[in-house]
């Protein structure tokens, strides 16, 4: 599979993502970063008393990284990433003499990468990190690609580390949509975990939601999709339409110049995440007072619209259907 | 988690992420109970970050995989990356730094937060063989402990006291929570499509394939 798919594929996935870093500033900022991480002293970036590489070390495992980002194949990546590692300890351990944990590596291993000066690491873990087999994650390889994105994360983050000691929110929200994609307790991915959709519910008075996925733009303002949304769904009133977003037991129109995909981040990253929808409605629709009724409305609309199993439909009261756990929830959750 | 029939018997791979400040001896401890028993078969027998161990529980089979964390506070951070789809997790400080028991606190809370009552938690002092020195009371400890759903040992790396146990009670209760689950499972499997209810939606998309699903070469 690896070979007729990812083959073609990964000089079009590099160059598209090097592209998009490109254009959102974020691959000369990252290089800015790289270059100011080179100029920091071991010790800076946490290196205690383990001895780091000499340059000729470094540029040995600079080429091995380079030849790592050839590869097509996520496992073989992953292999060479290892041999890197393995490469990094051996140092570590000839100079002491003793076994080295997290604590020791994982300062070495963000030295050693900001000496390399490759911006295109980050690039690289993440192809791995999306394609490699979800049961290798847990394992070794899974391992020290973790460390490798930590401590890109790092680099990248130089300048605010001192400050604020957390990762920004957009490398949060990544992990966090990287996390629905690939966790072992998730089988099939869902689409609404992708950046650029959005699942939007069209609600209508007679027939109860209709559900589409749009294709979503991070930057697309609630007005832009209202305007999709109003071609999409074919709605004979536009002008009629707004955008709402339902949480919890309300819902509140959206500004027109606010931003869906931010506000879906948001959300996504909170705490304790709500189930919410954004739902695409008339601004004189009705709403039947509460929640509980929305979505009794919801369900039984449904039982005309969908091919859900009838025996799902009749014998369980609405009251039950909202007091499912979380999960549940979440995984239809649109 | 990860439970799969091979052989007949049941083999169980769990997870676990080691988390505590600098210095506890987190590395020791695992370096302690996976000693000699390094993995040939691996693809790489890399040092004492990541470290797997083979066992046999009531004649089922356990697979750990363990991973270690750097506690310096400026790679507290990336906690979540190394802890997501943990099994258990080990908290360790040190009986004689005040200090690092408050921080197991705060990874404490992190944990629950972030993972819920799932994950199982074992909060371990370390150096116990420096007990004259001693500034974490064993009764304040064990009372903390108890209060967040955690169990509560004393180990010391140095004189390899505690650990064996520590790790074979953590892989019992993984293992009972992951029979517990799969009972769950077992019971709301035929209700699983059921319970898609809610704001229920036409999909008007094909359903999205796990990935991977057809030519996994295996």
């Amino acid at each position: 599979m690896h070979k007729c798919v990812l083959k073609p594929l990964k000089p079009v996935l590099s160059s598209c993502l090097h592209q998009s870093m490109v254009r959102s500033g974020a691959w000369s900022q990252l290089k800015d970063n790289m270059a100011a991480a080179k100029n920091r002293p071991p010790a800076e970036m946490g290196v205690t008393d383990a001895l780091s590489p000499d340059p000729l070390a470094i540029d040995k495992i600079r080429h091995k990284i380079q030849a790592m980002c050839k590869l097509y194949s996520p496992e073989k990546k992953v292999h060479r990433l290892l041999q890197v590692c393995k490469q990094i300890y051996t140092i570590m351990e000839d100079h002491s003499g003793r076994l080295f944990g997290a604590d020791d590596f994982l300062p070495m291993l963000t030295y050693v990468l900001a000496q390399c000066e490759l911006p295109q690491m980050e690039a690289e873990v993440l192809y791995m990190m999306e394609l490699l087999e979800p049961t290798l994650l847990n394992g070794e390889g899974g391992y020290y690609l973790t460390s490798a994105f930590g401590a890109m994360s790092l680099i990248k983050n130089l300048e605010e580390e001192q400050a604020a000691r957390v990762l920004s929110s957009q490398t949060r929200d990544t992990l966090h949509q990287w996390h629905r994609r690939r966790t072992m307790q998730r089988t099939a991915p869902s689409i609404d975990d992708f950046q650029n959709f959005l699942r939007v519910a069209l609600q209508e008075q007679d027939s109860g939601c209709t559900a589409k996925t749009l294709r979503v733009h991070p930057q697309a303002t609630v007005e832009e999709v209202c305007s999709l949304c109003a071609l999409k769904f074919c709605v004979r009133e536009p002008e009629q339409y707004r955008l709402f977003l339902t949480t919890g037991g309300s819902s509140q129109q959206l500004t027109p110049d606010s931003h869906t995909q931010r506000i879906k981040a948001e959300l996504h990253t909170r705490d304790a995440p709500d189930t919410f929808h954004f739902v695409y409605r008339r601004v004189d629709f009705q709403d039947t007072s509460s929640q509980a009724n929305e979505a009794n409305d919801a369900n039984n609309a449904n039982a005309n619209t969908t091919t859900a199993r009838p025996e799902t439909q009749s014998d369980l009261s609405p009251k039950l259907s909202l007091s499912l756990p979380q999960s549940n929830i979440h995984s239809v959750s649109i | 988690m990860a439970a799969s029939g091979a052989g007949g018997g049941k083999t169980y791979s769990f997870k676990v992420v080691l988390l505590g400040e600098g210095c506890v001896g987190k590395t020791s401890l695992v370096l302690r109970y996976c000693e000699n028993k390094f993995n040939d078969k691996h693809i790489t027998t890399l040092q004492a970050s990541f470290l797997t161990k083979k066992l046999n529980i009531t004649g089922k089979r356990v697979n750990l995989a363990i991973w270690d964390t750097a506690g310096q506070e400026r790679f507290h951070a990336l906690g979540p990356i190394y802890y997501r789809d943990s099994n258990g997790a080990i908290l360790v400080y040190d009986i004689t730094d005040e200090d690092s028991f408050q921080k197991v606190k705060n990874w404490v809370k992190e944990l629950r937060k972030m993972l819920g009552n799932e994950i199982c938690l074992c909060i371990v002092g370390n150096k116990i063989d420096l007990d004259k020195d001693r500034h974490v009371s064993v009764e304040e400890a064990e009372s903390y402990a108890e209060s967040v759903g955690a169990k509560h040992y004393h180990t010391s790396a140095k004189l390899n006291k505690g650990i064996e146990e520590l790790f074979l009670d953590l892989c019992k209760r993984m293992m009972e929570t992951a029979q517990a689950e799969e009972r769950l499972k077992g019971n709301g499997a035929s209700q699983s499509a059921s319970n898609r209810r809610g704001v229920q939606i036409v999909d008007d998309e094909p359903q999205a394939t796990p990935a991977g699903g057809c030519c996994s070469s295996g």
